[in-house]
């Protein structure tokens, strides 16, 4: 099947199974270096990306259901303003991920804050609940991320001023 | 350095091609036939009759094959890879490949012994015989499975004259020897380098290997780069311990017969490390005058066992610590008071009479009591236990507290004898920048080497620098494994430094220091008696409260407490995080897996200090006091012993009489 | 790509009648929702035997839901986060919590509640938790078979043993719930539905009671690989009960349950009995200690 969908800001078009996950995808056809596949189940949380900039799991998404959609993954994703808000974030909270889990919590604390940038502390552990790392204390993550979130809300802020 | 923050999964080569392994789906049999199917010039199939060298590796004394030949020993025993332009083309092509097999009766199977030790002293069978009060108790660790780690793998691709290889191993010069035997090549013309492997079990040691062996043949045959991911299950070694002990009539043990079986599967990694850290691990600290220390390691038709945490030590010290618990709980004392009043000598002696000179042991125990209120909880949990039994015991709390102490070894035992091969190297040139050669480079340790060096020769931090490099440019530091990295290489790191800062401002710089690990002159192994098998050790102690949940039957921990002696500290909040997340990881083993991954109980640590001048990892002391703190714990919780890991719910309601 | 392969055909109906068309004319292709408990399995991909995929995606009539002021009317593809927020004011919390503990919202923006509930080997957080409610579930047929809609109350959807009965040109569309006001409502997932679903058991209980009695009581476990368990005999035996219950009442109730579980199923395992009696119990005493503080 052809899949045409946006990887990283470039429209590309891979010949592939239909019924492929995207986690594959990603990995053996567009060569991106920030996935982890983990168990492959959706149990561990390791492989996610940003579909029309919402979190999901790569490993559960079927190549078919991306066509003509904008998969973002954290190569692009480092880039961004917004990931320098969530980076900020976690040093400034003194709770960095190890390097495994790393683009997976960014990209899961961008799905949270993109929403609200003062989220419930319950709101937060429930978005993290999948994820299998435990490099982190939850109070480590919830403290993380309303730094991150904080740090969103005033570029935001900024922002509409000007 | 770009590469050396990339995990296997994410490397990639132009024109790469993708493998897959066929493994064997039985245990034991013989291949009668292998049918491959055309596949195209792109399809790259290693068979055994493919490998130039020899079908196997070598693991010091040991040899695993490679491909399997003809005869399967274990269940998931490689057969052949296929490698094509996708992943989704070579898994497609293997499952096209037919594989007919003759299978071995269960009744044929081998289940031979690989090693078989017996250490005694006095006479035990006779010491047994005249004391009265003798306690039994058999300790099981069965397999446990490593969760989700960053994948295992290899990559390998033709350069000029050289094979470059990129692993995700814990020990990249077995890679390269293994590579070249396999290959024959010669090992000048192969490099390897390491990719981010944490965090890990263990599980990286010998297969990576495996895999860059495999992707090197097809890289050879097809002059294309190619890459192999597997993730096929880690268990480690089912080990039984069975412990006889004879009391004295106040209640201390006089007499132990012990004896330690460990299944390691097909074939032995490592099995006379294995014996020597389980012999090691099952001795206790009082010295006795009778004793019987059996240790077997035995066959079974089960793919070869990795080493979580150390060579089988955790379930060795988790069956001595749980055992002295029982003989408390026999006896109805405080475990931990038990402990206090054998502990307090200053010169503290193992139970083959080998001392351990002064310990912090009496003070770590000391700790973890204050911290958790441990003789109050216990005499609370004891009350409840006892006024539990005319009730049903859902209307109870099913509470207990346990406490485990002892110590765990860093690195190989004295009776490794490669250790001396390995070695690291440090620079300081002209620039006054100082730079650590180890192939160990990929550790996680650098910020302790950097600081070490720092303080010894007073130069920045950000002018010391960790080489990334292959294993053409490192020298050969041995296997990631034990914490060697923190124990054994940092020593050595100091030894280069202080050598550096003799020669500094003597000599012309650069100054090169290249330093080896000596082993120390011992007694010889057949002189057990008073023989010490490690020359460094991490003490501590670990109390796990906790209460079994009446509908769940799952133990929800109301808080761990864990003292450690850690040598010294560079960073006590980096530390503290990562025996955090080390306790957490054991801890959803220790309960199969039956934990959601953001359960996170109360753990405290606190380090105790006595200003030594190395660190030492405190991981191994930690696993196996940890499994017998909580299994002390769950006993008291359930009026049951409770001498097995992992257990489960159904596990606990079985222990449980009352539906 | 190689011959050996076959990349299933993937159909994208954009309205019902369309889906129902292709579902007569392939009875056999998977019926794909959010896809996340077919992609779950390890066996999933690459899989040789792979069916054609008909995707409910694109067919918006599907994903609607509708609010009167008797019921909620929800499509089979609607995601459980879009119904978490459309319903966050007026779900009964026995289905908000079933809601809430499918997963995290990378999951629960892609799972849907048809494929909750037809998942064929497994029955998950809201098979029973809705069949506490007045729950109708509208299937559909091609038009070979008269493109009939039926609605059928939602426990009309398995059999005993827990098996799907939707027949092969039908599709799930709609599921319409008409709320009832119960104040003591509990949902409860004991163990790993999912990675170990021989342990697990599902709790989901509906009462209403006053200081002095219960007027109203639904019960049902759910046995991820067995089935749902619903006796009404318990459910009267607790009706109508004098609040507080006494010891003996609770240990009477208990038996009853017991005898129960063993009628409906030898598949139960150990453990799950166990949890589900203590479950009961639990919730009972729980039932004793509201009445007392009211």
């Amino acid at each position: 099947m052809n899949i045409t969908c946006t990887i990283n800001g470039k429209q590309a078009v891979y010949q592939v199974s239909s019924d492929m996950p995207l986690l594959d995808l990603l990995i053996d056809n567009a060569h991106i270096t920030s996935l982890r596949p983990g168990c492959r189940k959706g149990h561990c949380g390791s492989c996610i990306v940003l579909i029309d900039d919402r979190p999901a799991l790569s490993c559960l998404v079927p190549v078919f259901d991306i066509r003509g959609r904008d998969i973002i993954t954290f190569e692009r994703f480092q880039r961004t303003r917004d990931s320098t808000d969530i980076r900020k974030g976690f040093e400034q909270a003194e709770a960095v991920p190890c390097s495994y889990c790393y683009p997976s919590k960014t990209l899961i604390t961008h799905g949270i804050i993109s929403r609200n940038v003062n989220p419930e502390p319950d709101e937060i552990l429930a978005a993290f609940a999948l994820h299998a790392c435990t490099c982190l204390e939850p109070d480590q993550v919830v403290r993380g991320v309303l730094q991150a979130g904080s740090y969103r809300g005033r570029r935001r802020k900024y922002a509409r001023s000007k | 350095m770009a590469q050396k923050s990339r995990y296997i999964s994410g490397m990639y080569r132009p024109n790469m091609l993708y493998g897959t392994i066929i493994r064997s789906p039985i245990n034991r049999g013989r291949i009668t036939s292998i049918d491959i199917p055309p596949m195209g010039d792109d399809v790259v199939v290693v068979r055994a009759s493919d490998i130039p060298g020899s079908n196997g590796l070598r693991i010091l004394k040991e040899t695993l094959p490679l491909l399997t030949g003809e005869t399967i020993h274990y269940l998931g025993q490689p057969i052949l890879a296929v490698f094509a332009p996708t992943l989704e083309d070579a898994k497609v092509h293997a499952s096209s490949v037919a594989i007919q097999f003759d299978t071995i009766p269960p009744d044929m199977e081998d289940r031979g012994i690989f090693t078989d030790r017996t250490v005694t002293h006095g006479d035990i069978d006779k010491a047994l015989m005249d004391h009265p009060r003798v306690v039994e108790r058999s300790y099981l660790t069965r397999e446990l499975e490593s969760s989700y780690t960053a994948p295992t793998g290899a990559l390998s691709y033709p350069e000029d004259d050289r094979v470059i290889i990129h692993a995700s191993t814990q020990w990249p010069f077995h890679v390269r020897d293994s590579v070249a035997e396999v290959c024959g090549l010669q090992k000048r013309r192969i490099s390897v380098y390491t990719t981010p492997y944490s965090p890990n079990y263990g599980e990286k040691l010998v297969y990576p290997s495996m895999y860059a062996c495999l992707t090197a043949l097809a890289s050879i045959k097809s002059g294309r780069p190619a890459r192999l991911i597997s993730r096929f299950p880690a268990l480690s070694p089912r080990i039984t311990v069975l412990r006889k002990t004879a009391l004295d009539e106040s209640g201390i043990p006089c007499a132990e017969d012990i004896l330690v079986t460990a299944d390691v599967g097909a074939y032995p990694l490592f099995a006379e490390e294995i014996t020597e850290h389980l012999r090691c691990g099952v001795m206790g600290y009082i010295p006795l005058d009778h004793y019987r220390i059996r240790v077997k390691t035995l066959h079974s038709p089960h793919p070869p066992r990795y080493h979580f945490d150390g060579f089988g030590y955790p379930s060795a010290l988790f069956s001595s610590e749980s055992h002295i618990s029982e003989i408390c709980y026999d006896q109805e004392v405080n475990p931990a008071q038990w402990r206090l009043n054998q502990y307090t000598s200053q010169q503290l002696h193992l139970l083959n009479g080998a001392s351990m000179g002064e310990t912090p042991l009496e003070e770590v125990i000391q700790r973890v009591v204050k911290e958790s209120a441990f003789n109050r909880k216990f005499a609370v949990c004891k009350i409840n236990q006892v006024q539990r039994s005319s009730h049903a015991s859902f209307r109870g709390y099913l509470r207990g507290i346990g406490i485990a102490s002892g110590f765990a070894p860093n690195g190989f035992s004295r009776n490794y004898p490669w250790e001396k091969l390995y070695s690291v190297q440090v620079r300081l040139d002209e620039n006054n920048r100082l730079s650590i050669h180890t192939s160990l480079c990929n550790s996680g340790a650098s910020y302790t080497w950097r600081r070490t060096s720092s303080e010894i020769l007073g130069i920045p931090e950000e002018n010391i620098e960790v080489v990334y490099g292959g294993t053409r440019e490192l020298p050969n530091s041995g296997p990631h494994i034990l914490s060697r990295d923190i124990s054994i290489i940092t020593p050595l790191i100091r030894r280069c430094c202080e050598s550096i800062k003799s020669q500094r401002f003597k000599e012309p710089l650069p100054i090169i220091v290249k330093r080896g690990f000596k082993a120390k002159s011992h007694e010889p192994i057949q002189e057990f008696h008073r023989f010490k098998p490690f020359t460094t050790a991490c003490w501590g102690a670990v109390v796990v409260e906790l209460e079994v949940d009446s509908v769940s039957f799952m133990p929800e921990f109301r808080g761990i407490w864990c003292a450690i002696d850690c040598g010294r500290l560079f960073n006590e909040e980096v530390l503290r995080n990562n025996l955090r997340t080390k306790l957490l990881k054991i801890l959803h083993l220790a309960v199969g897996g039956r934990i959601t991954p953001d359960y996170m109980p109360k753990v405290e640590i606190q380090f105790v200090d006595r200003g030594s001048s190395v660190p030492l990892s405190g991981s191994q002391v930690l696993v196996g006091l940890f499994y017998a703190a909580f299994t002390s714990a769950l006993s008291q919780a359930l009026d049951r012993s409770i001498t097995e890991l992992p257990i489960t719910p159904p596990d606990i309601l079985a222990q449980l009489e009352d539906l | 790509m190689p011959a050996v392969n076959r990349s299933p055909v993937v159909y994208t109906p954009s309205t019902v009648s369309e889906l129902l068309e292709l579902r007569t004319r392939m009875p056999q292709a998977t019926i794909w929702a959010g896809g996340t408990a077919l992609m779950s399995r390890y066996y999933f991909y690459p899989y040789p035997l792979s069916r054609d995929i008909i995707s409910l995606g694109k067919v918006a009539e599907l994903s609607r839901i509708t609010r009167t002021e008797r019921y909620l009317d929800i499509g089979s593809t609607a995601t459980i986060e879009q119904i978490l927020t459309v319903g966050h004011h007026i779900l009964p919390p026995l289905l908000a919590r079933a809601l809430r503990q499918i997963g995290p919202p990378t999951l629960t923006s892609r799972a849907t509640i048809g494929g909750n509930l037809c998942i064929p080997d497994l029955r998950l957080n809201l098979s029973a938790s809705l069949s506490l409610f007045q729950v109708q579930v509208e299937l559909r047929g091609g038009k070979r078979f008269g493109q009939q809609s039926r609605w059928i109350p939602l426990n009309r959807l398995y059999q005993k043993e827990g098996g799907l009965l939707i027949q092969d040109h039908e599709v799930l569309t709609r599921i319409r719930i008409t709320f009832d006001e119960g104040d003591f409502q509990q949902f409860q997932q004991i163990g790993f539905p999912y990675r170990y679903p021989e342990e697990a058991v599902l709790f989901s209980l509906f009462a209403r009671h006053s200081q002095s009695s219960v007027s109203d009581y639904r019960l049902a476990f759910t046995f991820p690989r067995i089935g749902i368990f619903r006796d009404r005999d318990i459910e009267s035996a607790v009706t109508n009960q004098s609040l507080p219950l006494m010891h003996g009442d609770i240990a009477e109730i208990s038996d009853l349950l017991r005898r129960s579980l063993h009628h409906f199923s030898s598949r139960i395992a150990p453990i799950q009995y166990a949890r589900s009696i203590r479950a009961f119990e639990r919730s009972l005493t729980l039932l004793n200690t509201r009445s007392v503080s009211r």
